[in-house]
């Protein structure tokens, strides 16, 4: 496409970009790290820090795919700035289960088989988790609505309502 | 995406000044303002925003930049009140729900 050739063009004529300390705490632990201050949130876990548990689904924001909690809040990793989440206390998918026992929102997945492919699911859990424990999961519906940020290509909606119908008072409100 | 800088300012009056220019208008200037990033970010992906330097003003504490306000003109949402503070908020629900 020719204007997509054009502005790869222009972003390749750029000058490379000065690399950035930061550190970040993720599930507990701090991670020093340099990068282009352009690396997003999501590409430092994967590429920088190592946990793929989070994925990449759209790139933009708009399927849920790279939900992670920045102070226990539910937030889109490929539109943060790593930079931006420096300071704050970050949770990914990775650190839910506790060795090898789950934590009660995965084990409601797999006992509602809320997933087929499974690739929206550690994004779909983490936002489940935040939703119990905003105190938005208080009907079916209402569930619908707080999840509506994540999307699932194999459409297994009714099953993710139900385990998180399932999991809420194990988990309760924050 | 395009190189960028990151700073961080925690004072509005900074962030005003560093972010003030020669551009015709605020959208090409080359400092641009990070809160959330959700539009910024998704569009300097698309190369349609082309800032080269962000500036975070998330850490300015001003409580007015934080804080919904309810008057009978009308509606003040500050700058850094995030999408789920104003769709939480009891007065916003009840009388601006297209919010």
């Amino acid at each position: 496409m020719v204007l997509g050739a054009a502005a790869e063009a222009r972003t390749a004529a750029a000058p490379p970009a000065r690399k950035m300390a930061i550190t970040l705490t993720v599930n507990g632990r701090a991670h020093a790290l340099r990068i282009d201050p352009r690396t997003t949130l999501l590409d430092a876990l994967r590429e920088h820090i190592g946990l793929t548990g989070s994925k990449k689904g759209c790139d933009h924001g708009q399927c849920g795919a790279c939900t992670v909690h920045l102070d226990g809040e539910r937030v889109l990793g490929r539109l943060t700035l790593a930079a931006q989440a420096e300071g704050h206390k970050i949770t990914t998918i990775e650190w839910l289960a506790d060795g090898d026992r789950l934590h009660p929102m995965q084990a409601a997945f797999v006992e509602h088989d809320a997933l087929q492919c499974g690739y929206c699911t550690p994004g779909q859990i983490m936002s489940a988790v935040a939703c119990v424990r905003e105190g938005h999961a208080g009907s079916e519906r209402e569930i619908a609505d707080y999840m509506s940020g994540n999307r699932c290509r194999c459409a297994a909606y009714p099953n993710i309502v139900a385990a998180i119908v399932s999991a809420a008072p194990a988990i309760g409100r924050a | 995406m395009r190189p960028i800088a990151y700073a961080r300012t925690t004072s509005a009056s900074d962030a005003v000044r560093r972010a003030s220019g020669s551009a015709p208008s605020h959208a090409e200037a080359p400092v641009q303002f990070l809160g959330g990033g959700t539009q910024l970010l998704d569009l300097m992906k698309l190369d349609v925003m082309q800032p080269t330097e962000l500036l975070d003003i998330t850490r300015i504490a001003d409580p007015r930049m934080h804080g919904i306000e309810t008057t009978p003109q009308g509606l003040r949402l500050g700058a850094l009140v995030t999408m789920r503070q104003a769709a939480e908020h009891t007065a916003v629900m009840r009388d601006y729900p297209v919010v």
